[in-house]
């Protein structure tokens, strides 16, 4: 035993002298199981190429990039746990995750205790800066720069003379059914109502039927998938025509939202909805990761895959920057960071840790996604007012 | 032979599990074992009503939520000290306990269970939608309870009083006449009132302390992992899971929860570790198991081993 | 008129829910089995639906039956192995057992399914028809027909059939029941099936009005404890009455007070019932 014990204690001061050349490696924290599991997987592959491209034009400092996954199963607490793991443990030297806001603000507090940066790439509520401390970075833009996109595409098109705020009791849904709120508020909108419902409903037309009695002019939505498909197809039910139908992202602005098999189809078309990226923007790179990423997975990435991607590439460019795999070189690397033509746009951070990422806005028209504003890099005009459902 | 005192394991046990700050700085391997504290101090205040009582209730993820809302608003609105309002937490689970005690109490097995599932769940669609008060469905940052630099070893050393004072007032409760009439009720309510017993009475009394020390549990964990949200600290697989560990470990007795909660943090980590995806399965397979194999839970293996004289099982008098 | 579209579509939706109810009208109130799994096997029914129509185009609104045997034959199965260990033993060990069943459901199909959720979309699902300006999904109104359907022909079994007739007896009472000739745990096991099989076939209903993943089936289980009580213990024509009252009564939440609150009525109506008028409000003794 004791011999044994001798050689173990020699093993371990040897290892331990050698860490001191092994590269460093990244952390990621993303909801691979759970009920965000189709979006944590999106982030998944995202990685998953931007590894790949890494690693094939030379990695991080000469080395290949290590990167090590940890699933929060779409829960805060476990997300939280993720971080004592990465860090403590695997001695990764900076962290990019999670998905959802509440998981992505549950790390924030415990990447700055252990002094740590935090690249987020996807949480959208606007409280997830708040206590950073400097040690965390937001790639996408938030809920506050949906409703801000969205009124300043009603400025262009023709202000409402009010909107209906619709939006899931979720996380999600009531960062952006606040957010629209205030943005309205800003610009003199009145609100014509506000509902929230939950997913789990069996049926909307009670709640949509409530809406119509308001006549809104405009309707704002902050919906998932499956709710943004039976929501078109009730609201055509109930006939409900207000000049706009709009939404904060997510469910109206995924590939398969005007699709007949997985979406709401023909009843998908005249949407508006804020998006973060498209396949066919002109961000350098877009349309070859979107082909990557179909050939790779067999269908077409939404912008939470591009997001991972990006936030990867920003990462290891920052530590390139650093010149070392130190954790408060690579905080102050992506301070500084100015990288105009990424595949997600321009990347670059204020003080707050916000990246001043455009928030585009798309329409659905004949069942394709049209960017309609900003102006510099829309690909289509807007179709306004939204024929009525018993004239289509 | 020696005749070293009784409780000579007991205080070995603690000891030892109150130093192991000392002998570790990881931590990964801390937040694993404060993890299993707080779960064994949740599994030991089910107990008293679930495990001594007999009333089985999946409803005290409510007192969690309450104990860790209570401190983070109180913090936040107020500007109190985050211990003040821990104290507020237990006094507000305290309160509710007594509300949700005398509706649901007064309706018996599986009618009481689902009305206690039902209670917890109102507190969570109310915490989930008045998002002005309570942040909503984002949720927001829990205050620290200690200061850095150290939280790890600190909140660790913060839980222990607290799985202390559980296991002391689950000794007392063990071997109290309070306990005897407990028992009683759980055996049989009618005949226990037919013997002098309050069961209305005993039942809430129980379930008080039982409401207080998940609510002081609920505030430990949401300040150790800075967050509350109701998926995290208002989720009924927390009232699932309170009773799971005291069942496994061996209900209705003062080991049984600690047990219970060894085995079962460590096996869900385990295996998250190694097969992603599966924990809820290994949940739900080790439940059949406890029922069909071992309805005295881990801790009969024990105490057949070594010579303890068998009671009627923790679960019931029918077997 | 808006009132009335309101109670109209809750009406459908409660045509769904009279059949899982009715369901655990067998189970619990037959059987006195407290049965917590009864939405993971609604899942169940979702899933087979979902892939029968997906991979083999199979329409549920006609296939349901081939869901239904199957979820027959899967329940008894489940009950041979696992439930009658607990049929008659105090109801702790039958909600840790069932629940404990459940979970392992739910698992397994996260494990197999993933976490994500499907939707399917039938064109006739999303057919809207109507009359005046009252306007309804097709798929709503299918899938109340055939559910009410069910409960009818599952009532008409009971009270005709000679199985009916033997499932009642043991209700009544379980130890006299073997000296008059009945198998009782064979019977047992059949009612099981039988219960589990409405919950898999409303399953298979909802799929093309809803979605699905693995843990859809969780606030079902509590409605149907919920209506169940609602109508009175052990009666099917109860459930099916609470089942369609229920369905009402979260339509006009939804509509006079906010959706999201709607869930909150199931809680409240169960609490109510239970305090206020215990045998529910068909049921004859408390």
């Amino acid at each position: 035993m004791p011999v044994r014990r001798l050689v173990l204690a020699v093993a371990v001061v040897v290892l331990a002298g050698c860490q001191q050349s092994k590269p460093g490696r990244i952390g990621i924290i993303t909801a691979l199981t759970g009920s965000q599991q189709a979006f944590g997987q999106a982030h998944d592959r995202g990685y998953e190429i931007a590894l790949e491209e890494i690693n094939a034009s030379g990695g991080v400092l000469g080395k290949p990039l290590e990167i090590v996954k940890y699933d929060d199963q779409s829960k805060a607490d476990i997300a939280a746990q993720g971080v004592a793991k990465l860090v403590d443990q695997d001695k990764v030297s900076a962290l990019i995750g999670s998905y959802s806001s509440e998981s992505t603000k549950a790390i924030v507090p415990l990447v700055a205790r252990r002094g740590v940066p935090l690249l987020m790439p996807t949480a959208t509520a606007d409280n997830v800066l708040d206590g950073t401390q400097g040690w965390s970075f937001r790639l996408c833009s938030g809920a506050t720069d949906y409703a801000n996109a969205m009124v300043a595409f009603w400025k262009d098109a023709g202000v409402p003379k009010s909107v209906a705020i619709i939006y899931e009791n979720t996380n999600f849904g009531q960062a952006n059914g606040a957010a629209m709120k205030k943005a309205a508020g800003a610009a003199n909108i009145p609100i014509a109502t506000e509902e929230s419902y939950t997913a789990k409903s069996p049926s909307y037309t009670a709640m949509l039927q409530k809406v119509k009695e308001k006549s809104p002019d405009a309707i704002y939505f902050a919906s998932y998938l499956l709710d943004a498909t039976s929501l078109m197809h009730q609201s055509r039910q109930v006939d409900l025509n207000p000049r706009y139908y709009t939404a904060a992202g997510t469910g109206f602005s995924t590939p398969e939202f005007p699709t007949e098999e997985k979406g709401a189809g023909k009843d998908a078309d005249y949407t508006f909805s804020v998006t973060q990226w498209m396949p066919e923007s002109k961000w350098p790179g877009s349309a070859q990761f979107a082909e990557k990423f179909k050939a790779k997975y067999g269908s077409t990435p939404a912008y939470h895959a591009v997001q991972a991607y990006t936030a990867l590439k920003v990462m290891v460019e920052a530590v390139n920057k650093a010149g070392k795999w130190d954790p408060i070189a690579t905080r102050d690397a992506l301070k500084a960071i100015d990288m105009p033509r990424t595949t997600f746009g321009p990347v670059k951070f204020d003080e707050r840790g916000q990246n001043l990422h455009p928030v585009l806005v798309t329409q659905i028209q004949k069942g394709k996604y049209v960017i309609v504003h900003p102006k510099s890099e829309a690909t289509g005009d807007p179709v306004v007012p939204t024929p009525k459902w018993s004239e289509r | 032979m020696s005749r070293l005192p009784r409780w000579w394991p007991t205080v070995v046990f603690f000891v030892a599990l109150t130093s192991f700050p000392l002998w570790t700085h990881d931590g990964y391997l801390l937040q694993l074992v404060f993890r299993v504290i707080v779960f064994a101090v949740l599994g030991m205040a089910w107990n008293f009503v679930g495990g001594y009582a007999g009333q089985l209730s999946l409803g005290h993820v409510a007192y969690f939520g309450i104990g860790a809302y209570a401190m983070t608003l109180s913090t936040e609105r107020i500007g109190w000290n985050p211990w003040l309002g821990v104290v507020l937490g237990a006094l507000l689970a305290g309160l509710m306990a007594l509300l949700i005690g005398s509706i649901t109490f007064r309706l018996r097995g599986p009618y009481f269970t689902l009305s206690t599932i039902a209670a917890a769940e109102i507190i969570r669609v109310l915490v989930q939608n008045q998002d002005e008060l309570t942040h909503g469905a984002v949720g927001t940052n829990a205050p620290l309870l200690f200061q850095a630099p150290d939280l790890d070893a600190k909140f660790f050393f913060g839980a222990m009083p607290l799985l202390g004072g559980a296991f002391a007032l689950a000794t007392w409760i063990h071997t109290s006449r309070f306990g005897y009439r407990l028992r009683a009720i759980r055996e049989n309510e009618n005949t226990a009132m037919a013997v002098g017993v309050n069961p209305a009475r005993d039942k809430l009394l129980a379930l008080l302390p039982s409401a207080m020390v998940t609510a002081l549990a609920g505030s430990v964990y949401a300040s150790y992992f800075s967050f509350v949200g109701p998926d995290t600290v208002l989720n009924i697989e927390i009232s699932v899971q309170a009773a799971l560990i005291a069942m496994l470990g061996g209900a209705a007795t003062v080991w049984g929860p600690i047990l219970g909660s060894i085995v079962l943090t460590l096996t869900a980590e385990i295996f998250k570790t190694y097969f992603e995806h599966t924990h809820l399965v290994v949940y739900g397979l080790l439940l059949i198991v406890v029922v069909v194999f071992l309805p005295g839970g881990v801790i009969s293996l024990f105490m057949r081993r070594w010579g303890f004289r068998r009671r009627a099982g923790p679960i019931g008098a029918q077997q | 008129m808006a009132f009335l579209q309101a109670f109209l579509n809750g009406l459908l939706v409660g045509g769904v829910y009279a059949l899982i109810a009715s369901g655990m009208a067998l189970i619990f109130g037959v059987m006195r089995l407290v049965n917590f799994a009864h939405g993971a096997f609604l899942m169940v029914g979702t899933y087979l639906s979902y892939y029968g129509w997906t991979l083999l185009g199979l329409n549920p609104y006609w296939a349901f039956p081939l869901w239904g045997a199957a979820l027959f034959a899967l329940a008894v199965g489940i009950y041979w192995l696992l439930v009658r260990r607990v049929m008659g033993a105090n109801d702790f060990l039958q909600i840790l057992l069932t629940e404990g069943i459940s979970l392992t459901l739910v698992g397994l199909a996260q494990l197999v399914f993933g976490a994500d959720y499907r939707q399917i979309n039938l064109p006739i699902a999303n057919r809207i028809t109507g009359f005046g300006s009252l306007h309804f999904s097709v798929g709503y109104i299918l899938s109340f027909a055939v559910s009410l359907a069910l409960v009818i022909a599952l009532r008409q079994f009971l009270a005709h059939t000679e199985m009916g007739r033997a499932i009642r007896a043991v209700a009544q009472n379980r130890t006299v029941a073997p000296l008059m000739g009945i198998r009782v745990e064979r019977v047992s096991a059949i009612t099981f099936g039988l219960g589990i099989a409405c919950a898999g076939v409303a399953g298979a209903l909802l799929l093309p009005i809803f979605w699905t993943n693995p843990t859809v089936g969780g606030p079902y289980t509590l409605k149907s404890f919920v209506i169940v009580v609602l109508g009175g213990m052990g009666s099917v024509q109860g459930a099916a009455l609470g089942g369609l009252l229920l369905g009402v009564a979260e339509q006009f939440t939804a509509y006079t007070w906010a959706d999201r609150y709607a869930e909150v009525v199931n809680f409240v109506i169960f609490l109510a019932v239970l305090l206020f008028r215990p045998q529910g409000l068909f049921g004859g003794k408390a």
